[in-house]
């Protein structure tokens, strides 16, 4: 009898326990797997030109070329009178070139072929990277090359160009893309915003205590993320709040709180610090930066051009 | 013991007697360029040391490590006077010159850079440093088209 008893009550304890196991495994299932992506959400793009300025880095190229002016290398060159004359080793940027496939020549060969005899007098001669590297990330260091080559070109002797003209949001999105590169670049530069985001807006800059560690760029996934897949309000309530709408509204909105206000570099409000023309230039820059996507070194070769030579704003 | 001990002593001798020559002709050739003639200082001063020597904002543009500015400097940086030769005789310089990329920007500069050309040509100033180089011999740098055609 007490047989009987207990049979029902066994078999409700192990369907219990059944449950409870099962709760467990699914517990521990979806912990797992939702940590792996919080992990993959947590991991930074990063761009071409990053991986370019990286690549560089550890492929050795500072070893000979130096960082930039204030970081001068030395050789020696032999003259047709047989004589060994000390000469500088230039930098990157030192001689002008503005060609992503002048780049790649040199860093795959080593010298361009053209360039191969003259280059025989240097008593430190540049090795023929075809061999340490991918075609793939010499285009990268090409492209970093160039978009340094971009930044140099502004300084104090650049020219302000004459004051954006007052536009409508409407007016705004008719402009063409070389017109809205130069204004874009212009204000960008203005205000700061390559600082933190990285020249061109192709990131690569550290934030301490954000949600992945380094500021976004305006070149991929992140910043559609960030701005509701590119929506124009979206792109305008950041640059004016510093903040973002629907990121900090949506059902992990809390998350998004903690890290905007914990970390280290927040984004300034520019509300009060930009014209209406001005937001609305930075919004849709923002945007054609973004469809881009990450700049490759025949994008930035056409930017330089596009951004030394004065006849798009003009036009 | 003599025997071999002389052409020891011979071989390097004849070599240096026979190697002098060549090597203060090659001495000479380069020498030819100095002292300057006044014309030639002139259109160096007026074309080429803007991106050759002149100083802007504290920094000298010294492109391609060559610094024309005066004729000490031109000697301690002009390597291979053939190839200064071989880059003017095939208008690569100054016609094909571009400022440097912290110059790029600057409307005065670009201006500038579009006058020395312009003013190259019309002065035909080409004429007169090939004459004060007749004695170089230029380098024959094979450019891009001609290797691509040779290596097809």
């Amino acid at each position: 009898m007490s047989e009987e008893v207990a049979k029902p009550a066994d078999e409700a304890a192990r369907r219990r326990n059944k449950h409870l196991t099962r709760g467990i495994v699914f517990g521990i299932a979806a912990a797992a797997i939702g940590a792996a992506v919080f992990q993959m959400e947590k991991r930074s793009e990063i761009s071409i030109v990053v991986q370019g300025r990286d690549l560089a880095t550890t492929k050795g190229c500072f070893a000979c070329h130096g960082t930039g002016d204030a970081d001068p290398r030395g050789n020696l060159r032999k003259t047709s009178d047989g004589i060994w004359k000390a000469k500088a080793i230039p930098t990157f940027w030192e001689n002008g070139i503005d060609k992503s496939d002048v780049l790649v020549d040199w860093i795959t060969h080593g010298v361009p072929a053209e360039e191969a005899e003259n280059h025989k007098r240097l008593f430190i001669q540049m090795p023929a990277y075809e061999t340490f590297m991918t075609p793939a990330e010499i285009q990268f260091v090409s492209a970093w090359i160039l978009s340094e080559a971009i930044h140099l070109t502004q300084n104090a002797t650049s020219p302000d160009p004459a004051a954006t003209p007052t536009l409508s949001p409407e007016q705004v999105r008719q402009l063409k893309p070389d017109e809205l590169l130069v204004m874009g670049d212009h204000l960008s530069r203005k205000h700061g915003c390559y600082q933190c985001h990285g020249e061109l807006g192709q990131g690569g800059r550290s934030n301490p205590a954000s949600f992945k560690n380094t500021i976004p760029g305006f070149f991929g996934r992140d910043f559609r993320e960030l701005t509701n897949r590119g929506d124009r309000a979206d792109v305008l309530h950041w640059i004016e709040e510093g903040r973002g709408r629907s990121i900090e509204t949506g059902p992990l909105g809390f998350l998004a709180k903690r890290y905007l206000d914990s970390q280290a570099i927040p984004m300034p409000a520019y509300r009060d610090q930009l014209t209406a023309t001005e937001k609305s230039i930075l919004t849709e820059y923002l945007l054609l930066l973004n469809k881009k996507g990450p700049l490759t070194a025949v994008e930035l070769e056409q930017f330089l051009k596009v951004l030394t030579d004065d006849s798009a704003a003009k036009s | 013991m003599k025997s071999k001990t002389l052409p020891l002593f011979v071989a390097p001798a004849l070599a240096i007697l026979l190697l002098t020559p060549t090597l203060s002709f090659a001495a000479s050739k380069s020498d030819a360029l100095f002292p300057m003639p006044e014309n030639v200082r002139h259109i160096l001063d007026q074309r080429c040391v803007m991106c050759h020597g002149e100083v802007f904002n504290g920094k000298a543009e010294i492109r391609e490590d060559l610094n024309l500015s005066n004729e000490a400097a031109i000697k301690e940086t002009l390597s291979e006077a053939g190839r200064l030769k071989e880059v003017i005789e095939k208008n690569e310089m100054p016609k094909k010159a571009k400022l440097s990329f912290r110059l790029r920007k600057d409307p005065k500069m670009k201006e500038r850079l579009e006058t020395i050309k312009a003013e190259y040509d019309k002065n035909a100033e080409k004429e007169v440093l090939m004459a004060w180089m007749k004695d170089i011999v230029a380098t024959k740098t094979p450019d891009k088209k001609e290797k691509k055609e040779k290596s097809e």
